[in-house]
């Protein structure tokens, strides 16, 4: 292989196939930079400040987080430079985002006083512990004592807790606010990095563990979290056996002829189908049909409130379980192709029968495969939003689908699901801005689990070749 | 076979048992698998078969005998009665199964005979009686089920909702010129009374009662008085926006809202003898022609704001229309042709629903509310009624794929809008615009993806070492997995307002990466051979990265002053002045990047295995014969590869074709037909994501969205078939050569 140098025939397409790779990896790390960035960023707690600004602009100063820039064209000719502020209170001040520009900015000082609350309602509350005019003497002791008294309170369940905490604005105004309220809050310039570290990491674990509140907008996302879990674990329960089975039938059982070679090539075609179409056929068939069956046969008592006949956690598995099931096959096969006849030969020399060779010979050995299989399934299934959306997910969903009264397991409840979250905060949300990072978080999430599942079924791949290289070793 | 010579002991019939079994369950199984996934495409067809079937009728039924010029006589809103009020005042039903009278009461109308009886509102139960002293009286009629003995029976309840007291209308009504709409809580009574004035010989009235409801006495309504010229000769008014004043020898129609003063919007002039007939959602009249066509016409706004008529494509009938019949609930039009036959016609398609004999132009015909059955009185009083079966026939293939000149439109055009407000809306199915959008969505992530993934592609199977290519396919392929709905998002949240505000310079950087890349080589050239060569062959693409992102970086900083002097002003403002393109920030542009993005690891993997596949001894025989590596590519392997190169990109554009969470998020979702590249578009798909959940089962809308999703699969299933063949070809030519 010659290395390019100089310019000769040909190198000049050499290049722009070169370039055609590094732009190929320059977007992949842009865009894992870019999710990682804001999704990761959205937990830090950011530096609060006091902003105050040209009087003539009549704007009062403000207790903010600097959340962007950028610079825009005026209608009037011209550009601009802004800068997003993050500034809460969207009970008392509100906007909760708000583009100043840059030019009307006069300062920017961060007070160790300056506290951020996670509330019940209404999203963050940002202020001052200590009005902004007192000596420093008194602020800080002031900051001190009610600082001392958030922290006492929050030990205690909300119902336990009574009393107020003074929260003075950057123009020295002050209001009460309920301790009850208070989720969690911090004072981001007092902090060390330790501190905001153990903050940084509560605050994931919370975003993981969490239900959503405020509309989505706050809180976590457990239940999207739970529902993409639970309904991949059904789809898995349902689509590997089944295929497994048709794999064995392709490979072991079927006469290698045209009709098989045919059949294969379909279910090969399967994959390339979009998944919206799977999931037309899932709401017309399962839902409509098969549901609406079940509702006449067993549950015609509640009629025509809908049991099965309407989307639910079964037929969005079903659904996706049939997306997956070229997936699966193909993986199987490969698989059960990679085994050598040998092995087939002497297990049957030895008067072992074809199912007993299949059980406990190929079966055994096409193991890694089927397991690729599943992580593949698993990993296109966790991502798939489009066919969902068709047979049961919702944006908020009142119920986990598993929960302790009985039957348990709730087939028929809608459920929430990680990849229709994203959608839905990025798209219906009321207050774009605020769940701007969650949306970040909620994809970077996704995107992590389905990484490392791939990575999971590459590195499986990898083995599972290296095992075979010397088959009767 | 040895096990049959070894003695059969129990444990050994067992496994045999077990291993037929297994023989037989496992072929089931997977048959049964591979069975049902096809059953997808088959249960889409029968879906989407039903918008097919022919209208059909069946007569329903046992004859009777009803008076044919009475006040009134239709049947209930199920069409399991017919009800006739006779001129004394009687009101009889008679269940049309049977025939029976099953109701007969006289109505308590004080004595007035009724002139004229009709029902009110496009569905319900409300029907209005003009009496003889030229007040209004109304009466409900409602078939409460009740249970006896646990068998659920129909019975039949009359009311009188607003009172048992006539309405006196002010001015009182000339002949039975009198027209009442119903809508949500709003009824409005129109009506003309002939007045010496001086201003002219009649008046228009219009009464209208807010916040009616059934079982309260009617509000105070608020009146309004129009002096009219002449008295027209009847009133008609069957949806919100028109009211259409027929004087035989002209229309007018009139804007149906209330100010203090009125006049005709536009005026048709007619022959005094043209049959005619206001369809459902009042805006179209049929107009019969004596050459046998149908017109359909209409008010338009022109583009000066000023409305006139205008007359969609004509309907040809095979004889002249002699009576023309408006049918409730429904756009269809009932037509008496000059033989005395009868037919029942789809007014926007023209399809006959149904055909009965001559039996001459008297008597009349009675509907339930969705226009589902029908009963024919002849002039002698036989009855005799029908059941249609028409649910989708007002659909056809010049609706789906052409140019439909639809009511209230300047012109005919391509329109998809599938739901609007009202019980009268006219959903329109037009599919061209939605495939239009699909392709263009397709093709232009095309344009992005095939030159970055077949580039990627040769340069990774034919340059790079195994090792390198070992990791940085994986590591494309990830981009395969990732998913689309994340795509989606950073495409409409972050991509499209960047683009939007860095136009020029994101333009500017798709035309210069060529030259970009070109310069980075040409600057490669000139480095140190010693620093050159200590980079491995192949791995130029990743020592390349930082300066191709400076590169860029540079560019789109450059690119606001040169805005600024090229075009002294905004590129997107310069655009809409200089070339009227409109600019939206969810565009064909951004799908392009996005969509193209996400399709190009699916093109690269297959393309990279086909140039891979092609045997090194071609090449090597190639480089021996003194070929430079670049012919061999150019002159061997491409052409090698090309059949699977081929099928790659037909899997891509399969995929671009269905994708659906990209298109959904990042294009708009307008379903125009736009060939701009700054505007966007709908997809089938995406389509199919807004619509479907919201779509009534077994409608009209949900079949054509199964008829959308059974295309797609079409499509896709076919790009995929032919590249499976075209790869199959390719794999028995390297079998020859290898």
């Amino acid at each position: 292989m010659k290395t390019p140098s100089g310019w000769r025939s040909g190198d000049g397409a050499l290049w722009l196939s070169t370039g055609a790779v590094t732009l190929t990896l320059l977007l992949t790390v842009t865009l894992l930079v870019l999710l990682g960035r804001v999704g990761f960023g959205h937990f830090w707690p950011e530096p609060l400040a006091t902003f105050t600004f040209d009087p003539a602009t009549g704007q009062p100063p403000v207790v903010a987080a600097r959340r962007e820039h950028s610079t825009f064209a005026l209608a009037e000719g011209g550009m601009e430079a802004r800068t997003l502020l993050r500034t809460g209170n969207r009970d008392t001040a509100p906007p909760d985002f708000r583009w100043v520009a840059d030019a009307s900015l006069r300062s920017a000082r961060f007070d160790p006083a300056a506290i951020e609350l996670e509330r019940r309602s209404w999203g963050p509350a940002l202020g001052l512990l200590a009005p902004p005019e007192a000596p420093a003497a008194d602020r800080a002791a002031l900051a001190a004592r009610q600082w001392a008294r958030l922290e006492g309170a929050l030990t205690l369940p909300p119902q336990a807790r009574s009393g107020t905490l003074t929260l003075y604005g950057a123009d020295g105004s002050a209001r009460p606010l309920p301790l009850a309220e208070v989720v969690r809050a911090w004072r981001p310039n007092a902090m060390n990095l330790q501190d905001k570290l153990s903050l940084y990491f509560s605050r994931i674990g919370a975003f993981i563990s969490e239900p959503p509140r405020e509309a989505n907008t706050e809180g976590g996302i457990f239940p999207a979290l739970f529902g993409t879990v639970l309904m991949v674990m059904l789809m898995t329960v349902v689509v590997t056996p089944v295929g497994v089975v048709a794999a064995l039938y392709l490979h072991e059982y079927a006469p290698q002829g045209p009709l098989t070679q045919m059949l294969r090539i379909a279910v090969n075609n399967l994959a390339g189908v979009p998944s919206i179409v799977y999931g037309v056929f899932g709401l017309g068939f399962f839902v409509y049909l098969v549901g609406g069956s079940l509702d006449r046969a067993f549950f015609a008592d509640t009629l025509p409130a809908p049991t099965f006949g309407t989307p639910g956690l079964l037929w969005a598995s079903l659904t996706l379980a049939l997306l997956t099931l070229p997936v699966m096959i193909v993986a199987t096969e490969e698989g059960l192709s990679r085994i050598p006849r040998q092995l087939r030969e002497a297990s049957l020399a030895l008067g072992a029968t074809r199912f007993e060779t299949i059980r406990h010979i190929i079966l055994p050995q096409a193991l890694p495969a089927v397991l690729t299989g599943v992580i593949l399934a698993v990993a296109r299934g966790a991502g798939e939003v489009a066919p969902l959306m068709l047979v049961g997910v919702v944006k908020l969903a009142p119920e986990l689908p598993l929960d302790g009264t009985f039957p348990f397991l709730h087939l028929d409840r809608q459920f929430m699901h990680l990849g229709f979250h994203i959608y839905d905060l990025a798209f219906q949300s009321p207050n774009v801005e605020a769940a701007r990072p969650l949306v970040y978080a909620s994809a970077l999430l996704l995107v992590l689990m389905i990484v490392l599942l791939n990575l999971g079924a590459v590195l499986l791949r990898a083995y599972l070749r290296g095992r075979h290289r010397d088959p009767l070793g | 076979m040895a096990h049959t010579m070894m003695p059969k002991g129990g444990r050994d019939r067992r496994r045999q048992g077990l291993d037929r079994l297994a023989a037989r369950l496992i072929p089931l199984g997977g048959f049964g698998v591979l069975a049902a996934i096809s059953a997808i495409f088959l249960y889409l067809l029968w879906a989407t078969l039903p918008l097919l079937r022919e209208a059909s009728q069946t007569p329903f039924g046992a004859p009777g005998v009803a008076q044919s010029a009475a006040p009134l006589v239709t049947l209930d809103s199920r069409g399991d009665h017919l009800i006739q009020l006779d001129g004394a005042g009687r009101l009889t039903l008679k269940a049309l199964a049977s025939g029976e009278t099953v109701f007969s009461e006289a109505l308590a109308l004080g004595g007035a005979p009724p002139r004229r009886a009709w029902p009110v509102g496009e569905s319900g139960h409300l029907y209005a009686v003009l009496l003889e002293t030229g007040a209004v009286h109304f009466f409900a009629l409602e078939f409460p089920v009740r249970f006896s003995d646990g068998i659920a029976e129909r019975t039949i309840r009359l009311s009188y909702p607003f009172g048992r007291l006539p309405l006196v209308l002010p001015g009182g009504v000339s002949g039975d010129r009198l027209q009442s709409f119903w809508e949500e809580t709003q009824l409005t009574l129109a009506y003309v009374s002939e007045t010496e004035g001086p201003q002219g010989t009649a008046t228009l009235h219009l009464l209208a009662f807010d916040e009616v409801e059934l079982g309260l006495p009617l509000l105070p309504g608020r009146h309004y008085r129009y002096p009219l010229a002449a008295a027209p000769e009847r009133l008609a008014r069957r949806g919100q926006q028109w009211l259409f004043l027929d004087y035989g020898d002209r229309l007018e129609a009139w804007f149906a809202r209330f100010a203090d003063s009125a006049e005709p919007a536009a005026t048709l002039a007619l022959s005094p003898a043209t049959p005619r007939a206001l369809l459902f959602g009042g805006q179209t009249w049929i107009l019969g022609d004596s050459d046998g066509a149908l017109r359909r016409t209409f008010p338009v706004r022109d583009g000066a704001g000023q409305f006139r008529f205008e007359d969609a494509r004509p309907l040809a009938l095979p004889a002249a229309a002699q009576a023309l019949r408006a049918v409730p609930g429904q756009r269809r039009v009932l037509v008496t042709l000059a033989g005395g036959e009868h037919r029942l016609l789809e007014a926007t398609s023209g399809a006959t629903l149904l055909a009965l004999a001559a039996d001459g132009p008297q008597g009349r015909f009675a509907f339930n509310d969705r226009g589902t059955r029908v009963a024919r009185i002849a002039a002698d009083g036989a009855v005799r009624a029908w059941e249609i079966e028409a649910r989708h026939a007002e659909l056809s293939f010049h609706r789906l794929w052409e140019r439909v000149w639809y009511e209230g439109y300047p012109a005919p055009d391509f329109i998809w809008q599938s739901s609007g407000s009202g019980a009268d809306f006219e959903a329109k199915f037009s599919l061209t615009p939605l495939l239009f959008g699909t392709l263009k969505a397709a093709l232009v992530a095309m344009l992005f993806a095939t030159p970055l993934a077949l580039g990627s592609a040769i340069y990774t199977a034919y340059f790079m070492t195994p090792g390198l290519r070992g990791w940085i396919k994986p590591s494309i392929e990830l981009i395969a997995a990732m998913p689309t709905v994340i795509l989606g998002f950073l495409g409409a949240l972050w991509l499209a307002p960047l683009i939007e505000q860095h136009l020029f310079g994101t333009l500017i950087t798709l035309l210069a990466l060529p030259g970009l890349m070109l310069g980075l080589g040409w600057l490669w050239g000139l480095l140190p051979p010693a620093l050159r060569h200590r980079v491995p062959p192949g791995a130029h693409a990743l020592v390349l990265m930082l300066p191709l992102a400076g590169a860029l970086f540079a560019l789109q900083s450059l690119a606001p002053a040169l805005e600024s002097r090229v075009f002294e002003q905004s590129f997107r403002l310069w655009l809409d002045a200089r070339w009227g393109i409109s600019f939206e920030q969810r565009n064909a542009l951004i799908v392009g990047l996005v969509l193209g993005f996400a399709i190009t690891p699916t093109i690269f993997s297959i393309a990279e295995d086909a140039i891979v596949g092609v045997p090194d001894r071609l090449v090597h025989g190639a480089l021996a014969l003194g070929a430079s590596r670049w012919d061999a590519l150019k002159q061997i392997v491409l052409p090698a590869a090309s059949a699977g190169i081929l099928s790659a990109l037909m899997i891509g554009l399969g995929r671009a074709v269905g994708e659906t969470m990209i298109v959904l998020m990042v294009t708009g979702n307008t379903p125009y037909l736009s060939p701009s590249l700054f505007e966007g578009m709908r997809t089938f798909s995406a389509n199919i994501a807004i619509e479907l959940p919201e779509a009534e089962v077994n409608s009209t809308h949900y079949r054509v969205l199964f008829l959308t999703a059974l295309l797609l699969f079409a499509m896709t299933f076919l790009a995929n078939t032919a590249a499976e063949v075209v790869r199959g070809r390719l794999r028995k030519r390297y079998g020859a050569l290898a």
